[in-house]
């Protein structure tokens, strides 16, 4: 199991001690003979030991270009412009690819959606979450199988002796969403990113592996970046919740707080559009959002924004600290949101 | 705990063939074309290496006193020109017809595919590697651009008409086919999640290709090998037809039918017939195999074959 037990209280903003600390992380994609696509700009976003963040953000808004930076796996022909991305005191752009891959599927994992077809066809299930514990513990191959069989039990898989022969096929989606995790977790990671790793389950599957995932993070005092564009799950699933839009956070606080009190006009309209009101709904959603390009400086929120003013098309907002440990993006921050 | 350690014993393994030989004639039972394809494939390996048992005369003694002789007891399938017997003949042609094509198809097989692999996994990098898989595709394409037969009888000719040589020429031939089905196959399984999924989780290149892009690859190679092997034996005997394969007296099925065509004009048919019969076969079997092999390498597919076994049984 993991080393050493900490608990969220014993960091207190010290920026040593964070599991993963990204600061000023600006990704882009260039585009033949047109300006670069900025898919992640100047982004900062810590996840302290043991500590479960969530990320929400609509499609195309870099939730995934993000992931994928952090393990070093950007897809061509993206790049890092600038910015750094330490984990656990590792400066992460620095390491060389032997290194990072000693450390992917050891110290970080991810799971990414559509989990049938992350598991190769060909290879019982059992033996492919053996292969990665082998891969990295120094281990031979029986306490491997071993270890994945104790995995597959951990995951509350029915009848694990067999399982641990079938094939991917064989499995329901929901139990190859349990074997992915599996094979996240066997080597006892220290921290997890979860890319959308619910989207291709049916609601009630969904809250038994979410719960399981949260479950076995706890225990083994895992850090998470729970990547997701349902932000009904981030509530009782994260202890801390960040906006992503365009590839900025717009919001970023603890959890109570940020249901609590959401201040930025999208994190609020991201909330109305789960409501039952459809009076609430229309009130923080414009009708016509528009996708335009937002020119030089202005806000990257206000052509769709209802509370846009002159002031945003004139300056782009800092992330300011309104309330304890509440970060939000916004000129003009909601007070009230009924 | 302890069933996990069960599932490596040797009881269970047992129990895993029996029941993998049972599912096989299952199978059969229910594809009879397999079975077929099988029984033949079976028998012209028998012939082979049973030979010396069941032909009743030496393949390469001539008896010029028995020279044409129709089929009877004597001679089942009568003599040739020369009074050598044609049977024994036949039965021992798969020796020479089956060495040169199964080692033909092995070295294409393995030489092919691998750089095929390497190619498809290396193209999309840019580069180098881009560059180095556009030339050896663009070397491929000139390769097949010959036709197959003057090609294979031009390596003849330079070699000189060995075994060697004419296993050099199908190998050759045959090269370019695995290299573009296991270039096309890798092409597609690279991009798949389960191989982006291993990178993720610290696989280096070399294991995801050995461990998920080359398994992956195999089904469509598998099949085209035993088509393959098929095919091989009809271009050994073809080459052997025209005089640039196996010499004249060894026994083989092209140079026999070549050796006994003259004589279809005088009514003679039996020197030409009956090796064309056992070549015509023995083609169509290793077709079948080749058949029977695509479904069964692919486990999805094998499953779907299983289930609707099951389900054949339930009404009786």
């Amino acid at each position: 199991m993991a080393a050493a037990k900490m608990t969220v209280a014993v960091e207190a903003g010290a920026p040593g001690s964070a599991m993963l600390d990204i600061a000023g992380l600006n990704v882009s994609y260039p585009v033949y003979e047109e300006e670069p696509v900025r898919a992640v700009q100047d982004l900062d976003l810590s996840v302290r030991p043991g500590e479960i963040v969530g990320l929400v953000g609509e499609s195309g808004s870099g939730k995934t270009t993000l992931a994928r930076a952090v393990m070093g796996l950007l897809t061509q022909p993206g790049r890092i412009d600038d910015g750094s991305i330490r984990f656990d005191g590792k400066d992460m752009r620095a390491l060389s690819e032997n290194q990072l891959r000693a450390i992917r599927g050891r110290d970080i994992a991810m799971v990414i959606p559509n989990p049938r077809s992350e598991l190769d066809p060909l290879i019982p299930v059992g033996k492919q979450i053996a292969a990665v514990a082998r891969a990295h513990l120094d281990i031979g191959r029986a306490e491997a199988d071993e270890m994945a069989l104790d995995m597959l039990k951990a995951v509350h898989i029915p009848d694990p002796t067999r399982r641990f022969r079938a094939f991917p096929h064989e499995l329901s989606g929901g139990m190859a969403q349990r074997v992915v995790m599996a094979i996240s977790l066997v080597c006892s990671p220290k921290f997890v990113i979860s890319d959308d790793a619910t989207s291709g389950l049916d609601v009630t599957v969904q809250a038994q592996v979410l719960d399981l995932l949260r479950t076995l993070v706890r225990e083994h005092d895992t850090s998470m970046l729970f990547i997701t564009r349902d932000i009904g799950i981030t509530a009782h699933f994260c202890d801390r919740v960040a906006v992503i839009y365009r590839g900025e956070i717009v919001e970023f606080a603890e959890t109570a707080s940020f249901f609590d009190n959401p201040q930025h006009p999208y994190s609020v309209m991201l909330l109305a559009a789960f409501a039952h009101n459809p009076a609430l709904r229309n009130k923080w959603h414009k009708p016509l959002a528009s996708t335009e390009a937002v020119a030089g400086r202005a806000c990257q929120y206000a052509p769709r924004c209802v509370h846009r003013e002159d002031a945003c098309d004139e300056r782009h907002p800092d992330l300011r600290e309104l309330g304890a440990r509440h970060h939000v993006r916004c000129h003009f921050p909601v007070e009230r949101v009924a | 705990m302890t069933d996990i350690t069960a599932g490596h014993s040797e009881r269970s393994r047992w129990e895993a063939f029996v029941y993998a030989l049972r599912f096989l004639f299952a199978v059969l039972r229910a594809r009879p074309l397999f079975a077929l394809g099988y029984f033949i494939v079976l028998l012209v390996v028998v012939l082979a290496i049973f030979a010396p048992l069941i032909a009743p005369y030496e393949p390469e003694v001539a008896n010029p006193v028995d020279f044409l002789q129709g089929p009877s007891w004597r001679h089942l399938f009568g003599t040739d020109a020369t009074g050598m017997d044609i049977f024994s003949r036949i039965v021992y042609a798969p020796r020479i017809d089956l060495t040169i094509a199964l080692a033909g198809t092995m070295i294409s097989a393995v030489v092919g595919s691998f750089i095929g692999a390497v190619v498809g996994y290396y193209q999309e990098g840019g580069g180098f590697g881009s560059f180095g898989a556009g030339f050896v595709m663009r070397a491929a394409d000139v390769l097949q651009a010959f036709p197959v037969f003057v090609f294979a009888i031009a390596l003849v000719a330079i070699f000189g008409q060995s075994l060697e040589s004419i296993i050099a020429a199908i190998a050759f031939v045959n090269a370019p086919i695995y290299l573009r089905l296991m270039r096309s196959q890798v092409l597609a399984i690279r991009n798949m999640r389960y191989v982006e999924a291993s990178y993720v989780s610290g696989a280096s290149d070399l294991m995801i290709m050995l461990r998920h892009i080359i398994p992956n690859s195999m089904a469509p190679i598998l099949a085209q090998l035993s088509v393959n092997i098929g095919w091989s034996i009809l271009l050994t005997a073809a080459l052997s037809f025209v005089g640039a394969g196996v010499v004249a007296p060894t026994p083989e099925w092209g140079s026999m039918i070549a050796m006994g065509f003259q004589n279809i004009i005088t009514g003679q048919w039996w020197p030409s017939v009956f090796p064309g019969i056992a070549l015509a076969v023995t083609v169509f079997g290793f077709a079948l195999v080749g058949a029977s092999v695509e479904v069964l390498a692919d486990p999805a597919r094998r499953r779907a074959l299983a289930g609707s076994l099951r389900e054949r049984k339930k009404p009786a």
